[in-house]
């Protein structure tokens, strides 16, 4: 594969939201070393909604958290608005597959912190916490402890928690992973119709196709050991999508599927033969 | 609750009431096995004379400011000691090493340092404490899941916010049973520490009533001893512990 093959999304003539240019990360093992990514090109356009699939392990985690600023790349740079990102900042808020939820604080305590760091006052980020608690439909549990949330509910709150920030950028890291089926069709209908009031730019991860394809606007697909850009997809269709039954996303999915298990088996094989060295 | 107090009720009165009827069976003279009676009246007198109270005054300022010094140097040695591996594998087994001493081995010393006097006590329950708040300090920081600091900076914490609005509320649960314990060893070091010295503390009053061979003094005032200890240890930690355990969702410990 040609490196620059991937290098689209951004709409002819304008500065990407994010650029990720030539972004490598290795880490060092006891045993040698570990190739997480390698080579990463792509540019995220402003108001996109992008899914970046892969494998578990192929560096998707790493990748965001590049983006976030909370790592560092070894080689290569991702610019933000033509700006590089040199560490983390609330343009970029990071939501978790783990809620991180802070459990020393209320559901509200929490949307309301991201603001607080901001210096935003005592009443109105009150205000502005009680807005997006309501988006996500948890108007009623303001005042509940973490713990007396169930895990769908923690999402809910950490979701409006990243929007009570307005950031640049949401990045969000298989959030949606640990929650029972019903729960996530659930999400992927209302993050769709929130993307589509506020315009929000989103990065995506997961490892889950038919999520990926049901939610993104265009859906990278990343390789495993090392992680690379092994194809996109354009994904159109009017939203809110359903993440089940609908044929045309269904075979989209189903192209992506097929090209993972090429994907796998180069991967069995190599790994078949290192062993046998 | 309200059974489980009923029952230490009736349980304390029991205990009381097999004390008398030991006591009144004159198996031992009553200079060696008190009576009820006699420490009732040794409390009541001790009370009414205010000399335990100046006496309970006086330990508690010497234990305030004691452990207030013990407070300052614990969370700024744990601080320290959780910025870096190098500061953990040096200071920090240093100060754990040193926290294996029973805090009343630092009397000797200083003794030889500070004199009989005021100064001497206060630092052994300074020594007492700070081991067990430090290494609570440094475990709990060390101890914060990533994830949260990692949240935190995404949404724009950094520096002194990190730590005071995530690090140290994350620490807490943690911190808490630290500071608990190093109360715990300064308590007992400063009682060891007043029976020395003329200090006008607890400490004091019961080695008067040794002097005095009145067991009933002494035993009225291990008593009061026992119960500020069991008020402030049991009552004020515990319930602090417990508020964060059930705000956390952790459930109740053992206590
Ligand atoms: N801090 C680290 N040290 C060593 N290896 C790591 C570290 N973080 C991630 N890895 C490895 O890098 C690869 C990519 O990890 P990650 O980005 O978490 O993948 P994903 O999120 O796609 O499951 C994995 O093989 C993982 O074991
Ligand atoms: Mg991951």
């Amino acid at each position: 594969m040609k490196k620059g093959d991937s290098k689209t999304g951004a709409r002819e003539g304008r500065v990407p939201k994010i650029s990720i240019q030539g972004v490598s990360k290795e880490f060092h093992m006891k045993d040698g070393k570990l190739s997480a990514l390698d080579g990463i090109d792509i540019d995220v356009g402003e108001g996109e909604f992008l899914c970046i699939v892969g494998p578990s392990g192929c560096g998707k985690s790493t990748l965001l958290n590049i983006i976030a600023g909370l790592q560092m790349p070894e080689k290569g740079r991702v610019l933000m608005g033509g700006k590089e990102v040199r560490g983390p900042g609330p343009d970029r808020v990071v939501m978790f597959q783990e809620s991180a939820l802070f459990p020393w604080l209320t559901a509200i305590q929490n949307i309301e912190f991201g603001l607080k760091m901001k210096g935003v006052g005592k009443e109105e980020r009150r205000g502005i916490a009680l807005h997006y608690l309501n988006l996500v439909n948890l108007k009623r549990f303001e005042n509940s402890l973490v713990h007396e949330l169930s895990g769908g509910m923690k999402q809910r709150v950490a979701l409006a928690r990243a929007l009570a920030m307005e950031p640049e950028v949401l990045l969000m890291d298989e959030p949606f992973a640990a929650l029972d089926a019903q729960s996530r069709d659930q999400f992927h209908i209302e993050l769709q119709q929130i993307w589509m009031k506020t315009g929000q730019t989103i990065v995506f991860v997961t490892h889950n196709v038919s999520e990926a394809v049901c939610l993104g606007d265009r859906v990278i697909l990343l390789t495993y050991r090392p992680g690379r850009v092994k194809k996109e997809f354009r994904v159109e269709y009017p939203r809110p999508r359903e993440s089940r039954g609908v044929p045309k996303l269904g075979s989209i999915a189903s192209r992506i599927l097929s090209e993972l298990r090429v994907e796998f088996e180069r991967y069995m094989k190599e790994a078949l033969h290192d062993g046998r060295n | 609750m309200g059974e489980t107090s009923l029952t230490f009720i009736v349980f304390c009165m029991a205990a009381i009431l097999a004390w008398h009827m030991v006591a009144e069976a004159g198996i031992w003279p009553d200079y060696v096995f008190p009576s009820p009676s006699g420490v009732f009246s040794a409390l009541a007198h001790g009370i009414t004379d205010e000399s335990f109270l100046h006496g309970t005054i006086a330990s508690l300022k010497r234990m305030a400011m004691g452990f207030g010094i013990a407070l300052v140097v614990g969370i700024s040695l744990g601080v320290a000691i959780s910025q870096s591996k190098h500061i953990e594998h040096t200071l920090g087994t240093l100060i754990l090493g040193v926290q294996t001493l029973p805090s009343i081995c630092w009397l000797p010393l200083a003794v030889l340092w500070f004199g009989l006097s005021d100064k001497a006590i206060m630092f052994v329950v300074v020594a007492g404490a700070v081991g067990s708040i430090t290494m609570a300090i440094s475990s709990g920081i060390s101890n914060v899941p990533p994830i949260y600091i990692n949240a935190a900076r995404t949404m724009g914490a950094k520096e002194l916010n990190l730590y005071y609005e995530v690090i140290f509320p994350a620490a807490l649960p943690t911190i808490i049973a630290g500071v608990r314990q190093g109360w715990s060893f300064a308590w007992r070091s400063l009682m060891a520490g007043e029976l020395i010295y003329v200090s006008a503390g607890l400490g004091q009053l019961l080695q008067v009533g040794r002097e005095l061979n009145d067991i009933n003094q002494v035993v009225a005032v291990m008593f009061v001893i026992m119960s500020i200890g069991f008020l402030i240890e049991r009552l004020f930690f515990t319930s602090i512990e417990m508020d964060v355990r059930k705000k956390w969702g952790l459930g109740a410990k053992r206590a």
